[in-house]
């Protein structure tokens, strides 16, 4: 998984459709083992415009794709977020956080 | 009930009040069929519960809480190491692909956006500080 996100990167920027379908196949198709919590309409939506090679419209593919980041971050916010701020983890990051300020302070 | 109010104005009162008297009967007749003092105090505990339930958390937990007041989800999604950790967080709870996708998209089509990844995060913390 990580290893396609690393090839999304490194591929030229040009070729976003192509980055797409990438993406598309490592998150978005269903039953795919790292599968995001979009709408199904929204990867529908993007599945089929990546694959679209007659028709191909990139200012609408562009347009999913920040609805579907967008998504994404609202899920995350309301949901893993919460959990995430009760959690031991964010303790720890909040007490190195008060560490670091003190020895800005210091110095 | 509501229609004819202005003829009636004083019989709800009344009314009212008449129940309470009924109520306070039919407690006075329990008691004695009964003879239990302990079920005619847990009859009155309820009342004074609720009577002082709403003054007490005015006064203390709620300013205590405000003092210890959360990162918002913007601040620990800017921060490089606040993300690392909430990455941390999700790979523990096999969740960490939400945010692994989040990541790849500012990169690879930020050429041909024109919603920067600040607009996002603060339409997101709108979201958070409501909920």
């Amino acid at each position: 998984m990580l290893q396609e996100v690393e090839n999304i990167k490194s591929s030229p920027r040009t070729d976003l459709q192509k980055n797409v379908q990438d993406l598309a196949s490592a998150f978005l198709k269903p039953g795919v083992e790292s599968e995001v919590n979009v709408s199904d309409n929204m990867k529908k939506n993007i599945l089929v415009l990546s694959n679209d090679d007659t028709n191909y419209k990139q200012g609408e593919l562009v347009g999913y794709l920040e609805k579907a980041q967008n998504e994404i971050l609202m899920i995350m916010a309301m949901g893993s977020y919460p959990r995430f701020v009760k959690s031991k983890l964010y303790a720890e990051f909040i007490s190195k956080k008060k560490t670091e300020v003190r020895k800005v302070e210091k110095v | 009930m509501g229609c004819t109010g202005s003829k009636h104005d004083d019989d709800p009162p009344v009314k009212s009040n008449a129940k309470s008297k009924t109520e306070n009967e039919q407690s006075v007749r329990n008691v004695p069929h009964q003879n239990n003092r302990t079920s005619v105090e847990k009859k009155v505990e309820p009342i004074t519960a609720s009577v002082t339930a709403p003054v007490v958390p005015k006064d203390s937990p709620i300013k205590a809480d405000a003092k210890i007041k959360p990162l918002t989800f913007k601040e620990v999604m800017e921060d490089k190491e606040g993300r690392a950790y909430f990455m941390k967080f999700l790979q523990g709870e096999h969740a960490e692909e939400n945010l692994v996708f989040f990541e790849v998209r500012p990169y690879d089509y930020m050429y041909f956006s024109s919603t920067s990844l600040p607009d996002l995060l603060t339409l997101c913390s709108v979201y958070v500080a409501g909920s």
